[in-house]
């Protein structure tokens, strides 16, 4: 597993936008994504989606793994999900036509189960592109500020700071522990209890947290003598939000707009509901 | 002195929020995402992992408060998501679903005294992080505000992570618990 | 013109102590001063910065009384940031102070906190960090960052406040020489703008430099000596503190202890081979850190490694134990590769002492630790407390009460030191590796720890790490030099304190190492050859000698 967080995306067209556009465009495509029903339009949606996805210019071999990682996922859960609808639909309405029946546990595979399934699946898919830049185009020292321009507490913001901060530390002296203990004879045996697993990290949880936890007073110590928190405060980092931008956020927010109004009216096309 | 009567007023609102507030969360998070290489799948299971680093929160939350342990959770779940490549909004419940983690332990905690065996601390803290975990992981329900069915989320989802994080939880964060109990003097000043 | 910091009388008793750590204290300082602070370990030098800063009792929990006034103002009205508009503060241990993500963001969290503009906060940035010399840093992150550089980095971040006065505790502990140099030619400039500075410091033959207006001197709280510096290098006691080389000269002339010049033991002849490097490459990563390692460390030895921050000298000797995997080459332990060997084998071969002692503490009890290991590695219950006792009273720690029934964490700094000497003692290695063994502890705890590891039953050979050029000298029989990515030399302290194409002085040279009064005392009173004697007893040497004129 990775540990540290990184930043992917160059000069690209998202790399230049403001943080806080990355950080509202995939907000709005939740709430897009979450009212959609009709595979169509959902189809339309993900071609966004991955329109926008592109203009980051991620390199692909960076985040292979990642993206095996979304597709596996997205697929089992639709997949359990579209089975559960098909039972469902079969003990509930006969007027879905049954395509075929899975072997062994006899539910039925209906066109509402799959469109349901595909329209999941694409659902996380749009979802997960907006996501992608959000983890890799916004240069970690960059969200504090944008959070604080949205109007986070700027207490908090900076702790979102202090995190990333700390990070890498904690994970050196992961490291570390885990050296320091393999130099006093610890080689776990291998074992298949989960019980025992966890048990058996004691030695390398316990003088990790513990120490982070006692070094911390200093750090308290050293925000309050800087005057941490105690009246309004400025960042370095200013944010521009031009004019692409609210082009950018302008047209999710419409999308946004659309779809609620459309799903408050009771317009908005369903395909799958049963 | 004048500190005394602060420290004291420190402790009679489970709300407050200091510098120390910050810095305790911020170090939890840290944590929850260093920690979390540790995690491995239960074997037998495709993917039900445990990450023992889950029990950072709770200790969190017990420890230094509710809005510390809320902090550690959803900030922490959310740096992860974030340095795995989904971005933090894509399981943005799941995110908030640690940090009620941290906050309910850190409300529980507040209101329970501790009591003065070893053996019943122990038990305190399991229960607390064990109830928070059931309560806290109640949000994701929002999940089938995405579309997923109700047996979905419930059978697939909750019971899954409410199993695997409970493991987790109820180890090690008595364990972490009583490791900090006789440092706090020294380091809590 | 009134003080900028004042006190008076004070007293400070911590909440969980039983005795007070500062004693009636008295001190003042006021623009273009600088003060120092020295004394033993514990003496409570960092107790009377927290009265400076506030810290004390805003942040500890403390009993004080006396007065303490900062500008002329009773302390006790004004908030912790009021006092830290007119004080700035280095603390103890810069990896904890600083809370950037950056060296440029660490630079403007403190003006970010007072809400200044952001372009004057960047302006400010550059000029702080051009004049400190790490305007190359600016963008870097802090754990990519030497011990040196860091330490700078957080000083910056301190004086870029402009703080009437700054407050620096121990910065040199962990430094090499020159970069110890410099962070004090930084402190010097500032107190020549108008500033004021109040340093805490074991290194009191290296802050001589800076000519401190005023010493005050501590022991377990109360103020031994308060005056000049002259005053005070008459009365200090070489053990407590470490004093500059020429001060124990006169001491010894002024009151000879009358003890006969004993010449040092011959360095150990070598045994087998113990560790060794055959043409190794190591580094992280891509990066090549040292390349072409080629040498052989031996069976009773002992081994002094020096070089300045960031050489590569963790690098090196974590290499010895897996911790590092040569890129290239390879690393044998007792004739096999480092990394065949299982933790089981490679434990009984070498015991390794991490900076922080507290990396590895993890049970409720002494007791517990101690048995980890032995229970790795098999051992019956009968056998793993033997051999728990033995090493527990080999660091003598057995003396202390209650002991085995204590949480480790509780333990002071330097018992924490000792108890993980324990510890890898139980393994029963035959030879020690130590990283730092003394950084941050002062003369005496120092001089005792390593006596007490030498001495070590069982253990034949000792590797180590120091910045201490002296100790280095005088405890080795080997000495190693890092620098720019290889070993440039390696022999025995005395060809090394000959080899004088390896030093640099104040004003020049090109050497790695920098010359101290010590280096040129015992080129030219020491011995020809083997090792130096301790710079008490060359100092002692050097008294008895026709006086020299200095260099
Ligand atoms: N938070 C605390 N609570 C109780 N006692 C403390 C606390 N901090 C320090 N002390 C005690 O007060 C005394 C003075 O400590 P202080 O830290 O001022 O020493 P120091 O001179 O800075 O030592 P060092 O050179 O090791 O840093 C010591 O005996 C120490 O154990
Ligand atoms: N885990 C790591 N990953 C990448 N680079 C590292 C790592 N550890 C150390 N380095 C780099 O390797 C170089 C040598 O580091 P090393 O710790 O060996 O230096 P050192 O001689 O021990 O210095 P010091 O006296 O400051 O302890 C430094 O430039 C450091 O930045
Ligand atoms: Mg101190
Ligand atoms: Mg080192």
């Amino acid at each position: 597993m990775e540990v540290s967080p990184r930043y992917l995306a160059g000069r690209s067209f998202l790399g230049r936008r403001d943080p806080r556009v990355l950080i509202g465009v995939p907000a709005l495509t939740v709430v897009v994504a979450a009212q959609v029903e009709d595979l169509r339009v959902m189809a339309a949606l993900v071609v966004i989606a991955f329109a926008y996805y592109a203009s980051a210019r991620i390199p692909l071999r960076e985040v292979r793994s990642n993206w095996t990682f979304v597709l596996v996922f997205v697929l089992i859960m639709a997949g359990i999900n579209g089975i559960i609808v098909g039972a469902q639909a079969s003990a509930t309405s006969d007027d879905n036509a049954t395509l075929a029946t899975i072997p062994l546990i006899g539910v039925p595979v209906t066109i509402g189960s799959i469109s349901y399934a595909t329209n999941l699946t694409l659902r996380f898919l749009a979802i997960a592109a907006t996501g992608f830049p959000l983890a890799f185009s916004i240069r970690p020292g960059d969200l504090a500020v944008a959070f604080a321009r949205l109007g986070l507490p700027s207490r908090f913001a900076y702790g979102i700071d202090l995190t990333f901060k700390f990070l890498p530390s904690t994970a050196a002296s992961l490291a570390e522990t885990i050296a320091a203990q393999r130099l006093r004879g610890y080689e776990p045996p291998p074992t298949h209890n989960p019980i025992k697993k966890v048990l058996q990290l004691r030695p390398l949880m316990v003088p990790v947290t513990v120490n982070s936890f006692i070094d911390a007073e200093d750090v308290v110590d050293a925000l309050d003598l800087r005057g941490f928190g105690t009246q309004k405060r400025t960042w370095l980092r200013q944010l521009r939000f031009g004019a692409v931008d609210y082009l950018v956020v302008g047209f999710f927010l419409l999308l946004a707009l659309l779809a609620t109004t459309a799903s408050l009216t009771g317009r908005m096309p369903a395909l799958w509901i049963f | 002195m004048s500190t005394a009567t602060a420290t004291e007023r420190r402790n009679r609102t489970p709300w407050i929020v200091s510098s120390r507030t910050i810095v305790f969360g911020a170090i939890g998070a840290a944590l929850y995402g260093a920690l979390g290489v540790l995690s491995f799948i239960i074997p037998g299971t495709a993917n039900v992992a445990i990450r023992p680093a889950i029990a950072i929160i709770p200790f969190v939350g017990a420890r230094f408060g509710p809005i510390a342990g809320f902090f550690t959770g959803a900030v922490g779940n959310a740096l992860v998501d974030q340095i795995q490549g989904f971005g933090f909004l894509t399981y943005w419940n799941w995110s908030l679903a640690n940090g009620f983690i941290g906050l309910v332990t850190g409300l529980i905690a507040f209101y329970t005294p501790e009591p003065k065996k070893t053996g019943a601390q122990i038990l305190r803290v399991a229960l607390i992080a064990f109830v928070a975990v059931i309560v806290g992981l109640l949000f994701t329900a929002t999940d089938l505000l995405l579309g997923n069915t109700f047996e979905y989320w419930f059978f697939g989802a909750y019971i899954p992570a409410v199993i695997s994080t409970s493991i987790a939880v109820v180890i090690i964060a008595p364990v972490l618990d009583q490791a900090w109990k006789p440092l706090q003097n020294l380091a809590g000043r | 013109m009134t003080a900028l910091v004042e006190l008076q009388g004070v007293t400070v008793t911590y909440r969980s102590a039983v005795r007070p750590a500062l004693v009636d204290a008295t001190v003042s300082i006021s623009a273009g001063e600088i003060v120092l602070v020295a004394g033993p370990s514990g003496c409570g030098k960092s107790t009377l910065l927290r009265v400076v800063n506030g810290l004390v009792p805003r942040s500890y929990r403390a009993e004080v009384s006396g007065d303490v006034l900062v500008n002329g103002q009773d302390a006790t009205a004004v908030s912790l940031r009021g006092i830290a508009d007119t004080v700035g503060t280095l603390l103890q241990n810069p990896a904890k102070q600083v809370v950037g993500h950056s060296v440029l963001a660490e630079l403007a969290f403190g003006l970010e906190n007072r809400g200044v503009r952001p372009a004057e906060i960047l302006s400010r940035a550059q000029a702080v960090a051009r004049r400190l010399g790490i305007e190359d840093l600016l963008e870097s992150a802090p754990h990519e960052l030497s011990g040196g550089q860091l330490q700078l980095v957080a000083f910056a971040g301190i004086l870029i406040l402009e703080p009437a006065l700054i407050i620096v505790d121990e910065p040199l502990a962990n430094l090499d020489p020159d970069a110890s140099h410099r962070l004090l030619d930084a402190v010097r400039e500032y107190v020549r703008g108008g500033g004021a500075a109040l340093i805490v410091e074991h290194r009191v033959d290296e802050i001589v430099a800076l000519a401190p207006d005023l010493v005050l001197y501590l022991d377990q709280g109360a103020t031994r000596y308060s005056g000049d510096l002259a005053g005070f290098l008459a009365v200090a006691s070489p053990q407590a503190v470490k004093l500059p080389f020429r001060t124990l000269v006169d001491r010894h002339r002024s009151e000879p202890d009358g003890l006969p010049v004993v010449p040092e033991p011959d360095c150990a002849t070598a045994g087998a081979s113990r560790l060794e490097f055959v043409d190794a490459h190591l580094g992280y990563g891509r990066t090549t850190i040292l390349s072409d390692v080629t040498t052989r460390l031996h069976a009773g030895e002992r081994v002094a490694i020096l070089g300045h921050n960031g050489a590569g000298k963790s690098t090196l000797l974590r290499a010895a134990v897996g911790l590092v995997e040569p890129l290239s080459g390879e690393v044998l332990l007792d004739d096999v590769p480092v990394e065949t060997l299982g933790a089981k084998d490679l434990v009984a071969i070498c015991g390794y002492l991490f900076q922080n002692p507290a990396q590895a503490l993890f049970s409720d009890t002494v007791a517990a630790e101690l048995t980890f290991g032995p229970k790795n590695l098999g051992r019956t219950e009968a056998e793993t407390l033997e051999i728990s006792r033995v090493a527990l009273e080999a660091v003598l720690l057995h003396e202390e009460p209650e002991i085995l029934s204590r949480p480790p964490r509780t333990l002071s700094f330097g018992q924490q030191r000792r108890l993980a000497v324990a510890l890898a003692l139980t393994l029963q290695p035959r030879t020690l590796i130590l990283d730092e063994p003394t950084a941050g502890q002062d003369e005496r705890s120092a001089t005792h720890f390593l006596d007490a590891i030498w001495d070590l039953p069982g253990i034949d050979s000792i590797y180590f790490i120091t910045h201490d050029i002296d100790m280095a000298l005088s405890r080795a029989d080997r000495v190693l030099v890092v620098s720019d990515g290889c070993i440039v030399a390696d022999d025995t302290p005395a060809a090394i304190v000959h080899d004088t194409g390896l030093w640099h002085t104040v004003v020049g040279g090109t050497g790695v190492l920098r010359e101290t009064d010590y280096v040129r005392a015992a080129r030219e009173h020491g011995p020809r050859s083997g090792r130096m004697p301790r710079a008490w007893d060359l100092a002692r040497q050097v008294a008895g000698a026709p006086p020299v004129p200095a260099p």
